[in-house]
């Protein structure tokens, strides 16, 4: 965390709107992405989205910086979110994401999301949702495994080895596939 | 893209050496999963929209009900009763409060919920809560220069009669005679003037926190005392710079000083050189102290800064200069007794280079009453021709000596004065529809310089009260 943000958090802190602003300015963009990486629709990430930020502000003061990095608390209020939309709109209480959903089931997805994801998604939908998770925060939301860490809970060696097995996993499912696949073409 | 799937694969092959030999395989699957990346389709628009609900919600939780939000409300419990609403008329200044466009509130209101009507306003927005007529009793002016209520701290007070009269039996020349002479036609209301009277008092003092009955704890039981009620609450800043802060509750106010005590000891026999900023200097170290402390503007207009130096003798610069803030009520500007525009005032020293006073924050809640207005233009002249609320000395023929001056057009204004109601013991602030004449024409006289501004209220009563007054002979005070 920078001197600069651990200001602009401090400034949030005593009320000053236009620094919370300016934190908003600097996570808005990762937010979204890594809501919509766990929706696939569009609308549902903005609504996801502006809860996480109404929620962030309203809890801006509680925050310590002692206890963690400004990302990692975000970020762990944007996850229990959409944890808490999947969880409210469907009985399943193990639902996470969207990719614990079937792809038929009755839930908005974007169109070209789905026709883009269609050659990965069975497999990745194999994945534990941890590895899934984890995985998919250091290849689509470029996180490092440091930060993956403190959002998830977990130790940093823990998460390079859960995106091990993942990919383990992957090679015998994907890359089966992608060898078939380019044997083809 | 490829710098990002080597060192993915550089992180997993640290960990497990053995990843080394399956680098090819391993490139071909990273790559594959960042192939299919979606496009999230991230829009600029949502962005905007999204900042500017956080910054209101922001806005809403810098500003909670504070004492004076609650405060409003005590007075007018039956706004939300119903049966005695009657012509209950409430407006904020529509060009202060622009979200809430003149609410009057009715009969088919009344479900108006407290917390709403909390909600729609902030702690010192105007409110008007209109009775029947009259209700005030009579309109005394007793004439006095001090704005009152804010618990002293005036640095600069307009001249007045008073202060005139403390000089006069000592002068050595023979004072002149001005007259304020208005040609063009006044617009006097047609209808019965709307007369204001604040509310302030001992209904407005608070329930005694729980904890504060503990202060005392052990030197007298504040329990034993029946109905007992928090007058004022006083702080103190004990840095180096602090100020002292005032919250008196029957005022409805909030005074600031810069504690005396705490200032750097200057050498009276050598008085700091003063040097005069510009007014932007001035505004902004005004506005931005007021920004700091988020002090509440909602009522209030353009500043402006008192430089009454410039009429007195010499023309000497103080050391502390006073920015006012007008308080508004429905798009006028309110001035006091001696022209003067009446508000929120900042007092900033000029060696400090610094805020050093604020007072006259407070609570803006009126009654309403209506009061019959002067018909009679000439009466109005007559009285604006005298010098208005003050009224220059009588001369005798052979020592007058006339200077004539034009007035401009005046400017509709509200008249903030201090009255006496004899059945409660307790002075009244009371705010009537005046005209306020500036003085146009030039004149120089260092030491008895005519007056800048011409107040004349329109109340009928008022007026005819003016006319009974007899002017002083001068001969008296020599």
């Amino acid at each position: 965390m920078s001197s600069s943000e651990t200001e602009l958090i401090r400034s949030s802190q005593s009320g000053d709107s236009d620094a919370f602003g300016k934190l908003y300015e600097l996570y808005v963009r990762k937010i979204y992405d890594f809501i919509y990486y766990k929706t696939h629709h569009k609308e549902t990430a903005e609504d996801l989205t502006s809860q996480t930020f109404f929620k962030a502000l309203e809890k801006i003061r509680t925050f310590k910086t002692e206890r963690g990095s400004f990302n990692s608390w975000i970020y762990q209020i944007a996850r229990n979110i959409v944890t808490d939309h999947y969880r409210s709109s469907k009985t399943n209480l193990n639902i996470d994401d969207i990719w614990d959903l079937h792809n038929d089931d009755d839930v908005e997805r974007d169109a070209d999301t789905r026709l883009q994801l269609e050659k990965v998604h069975s497999y990745l939908q194999k994945l534990k949702p941890e590895q899934r998770e984890i995985l998919l925060l250091r290849l689509w939301n470029d996180l490092s495994f440091k930060e993956i860490a403190e959002i998830v809970g977990k130790s940093e060696a823990n998460c390079k080895m859960i995106v091990h097995r993942a990919l383990g996993k992957l090679q015998t499912d994907l890359l089966i596939a992608l060898i078939l696949l380019f044997s083809h073409s | 893209m490829k710098n990002h799937i080597d060192q993915i694969i550089d992180e997993l092959c640290h960990l497990d050496p053995q990843l080394e030999k399956k680098r090819p395989e391993l490139r071909k699957m990273v790559a594959e999963i960042l192939k299919h990346q979606p496009n999230t389709k991230f829009d600029e628009a949502f962005k905007k929209k999204l900042y500017r609900q956080l910054m209101e919600k922001a806005a809403a939780t810098e500003n909670p009900s504070s004492f004076f939000t609650s405060l409003f409300m005590k007075p007018l419990p039956s706004l939300f009763s119903g049966a005695v609403l009657g012509a209950v008329l409430m407006f904020a200044t529509t060009q202060y409060l622009p979200l809430y466009t003149q609410p009057t509130l009715t009969d088919s209101e009344e479900t108006i919920e407290k917390d709403d009507y909390i909600a729609s306003y902030g702690p010192n927005d105007v409110i008007i809560n209109g009775i029947g007529p009259g209700a005030f009793g009579p309109l005394s002016m007793s004439v006095r220069s001090q704005s009152g209520g804010g618990g002293g701290g005036m640095a600069n007070p307009a001249p007045t009669a008073d202060s005139k009269m403390m000089i006069a039996p000592d002068m050595p020349y023979r004072p002149t005679h001005y007259e304020y002479n208005y040609t063009g036609e006044l617009n006097l209301p047609s209808e019965p003037l709307e007369v204001l009277k604040r509310i302030r008092g001992k209904e407005l003092l608070q329930d005694l926190p729980s904890g504060v009955r503990q202060l005392a704890a052990g030197l007298i039981d504040l329990s034993a005392f029946d109905n007992i009620k928090l007058n004022s609450l006083d702080m103190l800043q004990t840095n180096a710079d602090g100020f002292s802060i005032n919250i008196n509750f029957s005022e409805g106010s909030v005074n600031i000083f810069k504690q005396y005590d705490y200032r750097p000891y200057t050498d009276p026999q050598q008085p700091p050189r003063i040097t005069l900023p510009s007014d932007e200097e001035l505004f902004s170290l005004a506005n931005n102290f007021i920004n700091r402390h988020n002090i509440s503007m909602e009522s209030y207009g353009t500043p402006e800064i008192n430089k009454y130096w410039e009429q007195s003798p010499g023309n000497e610069v103080p050391q502390q200069i006073t920015v006012v803030y007008p308080l508004m009520i429905n798009g006028k500007a309110v001035y006091d007794q001696g022209g003067t525009k009446y508000g929120i005032n900042l007092n900033i020293d000029l060696v400090e280079k610094t805020v050093v006073s604020v007072w006259n924050i407070r609570s803006n809640q009126f009654n309403a009453s209506s009061y019959p207005a002067v018909a009679d233009q000439e009466k109005v002249l007559a009285i604006a021709k005298r010098g208005g609320l003050f009224p220059d000395y009588y001369f005798s023929e052979e020592e007058k000596t006339t200077v004539p001056l034009e007035l401009s057009t005046p400017e509709e204004a509200y008249l903030n004065f201090y009255t006496f109601n004899q059945q409660t013991g307790q002075s009244e602030e009371v705010l009537v529809p005046s005209l306020i004449f500036t003085v146009t024409t030039e004149h120089k006289d260092d030491q008895f310089p005519p007056r800048q501004k011409i107040v004349v209220p329109l109340a009928k009563e008022i007026i005819e009260e003016m006319e009974k007054q007899t002017p002083m002979p001068v001969d008296i005070l020599r």
